[in-house]
């Protein structure tokens, strides 16, 4: 994608966010029915301050860019992931996503043991006695160090309390 | 002041603390040693751990891992190419030269002195500005509080990019997230979503280590090719003076050492610039003044200590903004300052005046750790390629287990990796579109402050924004923030098209 438009797409999503939470997000989810005699002692004053510049400040950085003649040019792959790299970084968070949600059903002992062999194996660790190796020791060590060193009990999952 | 620094020097004294610091370098060495793994990461990591330590203990900790990151990065940016952290990214010019001309230990041992010569006198700085400058931050009010805090932001944002108005965007979307929560003032209930937990605000420990812990290990795991340190091979001279650095050899670059020490100091003390932008300011200055200037980038001393003296000379004066007036000075400083708070220390002049002897303590504890990683550094440069042959495939999937167990640590609650999973997201895609995070963070933190001296402010003023100019401090900081505005533009201008 050229580099401009990834710009102007950026851009126009941050200003549709700012204004959906200047009239849909604040007003419904601050308390606005009190009356104040300075606008400061609003409990939305800061709110407000904070996403008016916001707006304010990417119209600007969009006008900037929309009147500037030359392209940007392409997006330099070299510097930041590829197209493909991207993916697979997207297909991480993704996993991560899950591993929380399966943290909630079958506890933290078997969803890390399962994420972490994901992810192993994912990264290009083939053989499968290394991936399950790994991941159980990694996990019993973490688990081990924070229940007895840092006293901290891990979620054991609905299906196992 | 004399009995402040004998009583802080039989505080630091004790095993705990002085332990904390050899564990915190130690960590911080090996974390910044690996490619990939930044000293902020291991900061922010390490974070959850010292709740259950005593203040000391857990600053001498961060502050250690703090200095000894930095230093880390540096051994495989001579060594391998490959700067550890982005602090030593200028150090590869002439360390990685002087390593392929056989001389890699002669450059290790430079960059070890210049390093803790310019954290010392950093340290040494920092101890001598912060008594005064927090005496004098004690008279704030309100308004002039409101308007440094601007005046910092205004500057983090400005330098912490690409793009200044991105920065800026990234700041007050930071101002915004923290006015989640109940209202500092009326109490009552703001942007919470009726999601129970967030009522207490957004936490800052899973904030901090998805925006710079998470965000990096996702961009780390889409990487498809995985440079392993063991492709690159380390050469050794046999001639002993390839191998040492001489007192001749030294003296040249002491000019150049204390050139950078105030580089990197007076940029420590200006928030948000940090230690990259130090050391290659350093360096410039160096190669400028230089009576041999050809020989940078070509294998010189004096480059590896200009570059080196920059960056660490930063890390002491981060904290002189962070102690006296309760600014970060950068990302680190600002994950130092959270472990402040959950600490129940608010960072600012008042610390000066109701805990002295810990702040000395503190202060002292910052020279004990150079003198650590001094010595702790002369034994990672031997193992230093060994550690960054750890297999990147199995390295980010364990840090990122680190991450989850590390948001859940605090508060054994899973809505805090929750929201370290989403600032993870979040912060991956503001790298790809260039939104520079540090502002968020700094922006997070100073946010509370920042609203009520504005409120307040403008509370005693029944409104008026007069009271901004009228009041010569605030005045004054309302003045330096315009200056400043106009220099960062004036310097985008400038920079040349690459």
């Amino acid at each position: 994608m050229d580099d401009t438009r990834r710009e102007i797409i950026t851009d126009v999503s941050v200003l549709i966010g700012a204004l959906i939470v200047l009239f849909y997000v604040i007003p419904t989810y601050i308390d606005l029915e009190q009356e104040y005699d300075l606008a400061s002692l609003s409990p939305a004053f800061f709110p407000k301050i904070a996403t008016w510049l916001i707006a304010g400040l990417t119209s600007l950085h969009l006008l900037i860019i929309a009147r500037r003649k030359e392209s940007l040019g392409p997006v330099e792959g070299e510097e930041w992931l590829s197209s493909g790299e991207q993916w697979k970084a997207l297909a991480c968070c993704l996993a991560i996503i899950v591993y929380f949600f399966l943290m909630k059903v079958i506890g933290f002992i078997a969803s890390t043991i399962l994420i972490l062999a994901f992810l192993f194996w994912f990264q290009g660790v083939k053989k499968p006695m290394k991936v399950a190796l790994t991941s159980i020791m990694v996990t019993a060590g973490l688990y081990l160090f924070f229940l007895y060193v840092m006293k901290v009990h891990f979620p054991k999952g609905v299906l196992f309390e | 002041m004399v009995e402040n620094f004998l009583v802080g020097t039989s505080i630091i004294l004790h095993w705990q603390h002085l332990l904390a610091i050899i564990v915190g370098s130690t960590l911080g060495l090996i974390v910044g040693t690996i490619p990939g793994l930044t000293a902020t990461m291991a900061v922010a990591l390490i974070l959850p751990l010292t709740f259950d330590l005593d203040f000391v203990t857990s600053i001498m900790l961060l502050v250690g891992a703090y200095k000894g990151g930095i230093f880390g990065g540096s051994i495989t940016a001579i060594l391998l190419n490959t700067p550890g952290t982005p602090a030593s990214a200028c150090t590869v010019l002439d360390g990685y030269t002087l390593t392929k001309q056989g001389k890699g230990v002669k450059a290790l041992k430079m960059a070890k002195y210049s390093s803790t010569l310019g954290d010392f006198c950093s340290d040494l700085v920092l101890i001598a500005v912060a008594a005064p400058l927090a005496s004098i931050a004690l008279k704030f009010g309100p308004p002039e509080i409101a308007m440094l805090i601007f005046f910092s932001l205004t500057i983090v944002a400005g330098v912490a990019g690409k793009s200044m108005i991105k920065g800026l965007v990234s700041g007050c979307f930071g101002l915004l997230l923290a006015t989640v929560g109940l209202d500092p003032i009326m109490t009552t209930r703001r942007l919470s979503f009726n999601i129970v937990e967030l009522d207490g605000g957004i936490s800052l420990i899973p904030l901090l280590i998805g925006l710079f812990a998470l965000s990096e290990v996702v961009y780390q795991l889409g990487k498809k090719s995985m440079t392993h340190a063991d492709q690159f091979v380390i050469r050794h001279s046999t001639d002993p003076a390839d191998n040492r650095v001489s007192w001749a050899e030294f003296k040249r670059s002491f000019r150049t050492i204390m050139r950078g020490t105030a580089i990197g100091t007076g940029i420590g003390i200006i928030p948000g610039i940090g230690t990259g932008i130090a050391s290659f300011m350093s360096y410039a200055r160096a190669k400028r003044v230089s009576k041999n200037p050809e020989k940078f980038g070509k294998g010189s001393l004096e480059g590896v200590a200009a570059s080196e003296s920059g960056n660490s000379a930063v890390v002491g004066a981060t904290f002189i903004p962070l102690l006296t007036l309760g600014i970060p000075g950068d990302i680190i400083t600002a994950v130092i300052m959270g472990a402040f708070m959950i600490q129940g220390f608010i960072p600012g002049p008042l610390l000066f005046k109701d805990h002295s002897q810990i702040i000395y303590a503190i202060f002292i504890g910052f020279i004990i750790c150079d003198i650590v990683y001094f010595i702790i550094g002369s034994i990672a440069m031997k193992y230093a390629a060994y550690l960054s042959r750890v297999p990147r495939n199995i390295l980010f999937p364990v840090v990122m287990l680190f991450c989850v167990v590390g948001s859940y640590a605090i508060q054994h609650s899973m809505f805090d990796i929750a929201i370290m999973i989403f600032f993870g997201i979040l912060g991956f895609f503001m790298m790809k579109l260039e939104f520079a995070t540090a502002p968020l963070l700094i922006a997070f933190i100073l946010s509370p402050i920042g609203e009520i001296a504005l409120r307040q402010s403008l509370l005693m003023s029944s409104g008026s924004l007069s009271i901004f100019v009228t009041r010569p401090i605030a005045l004054g900081f309302l003045i330096l923030t315009v200056v400043s505005i106009i220099g960062i533009i004036r310097s985008h201008f400038k920079r040349p098209v690459t």
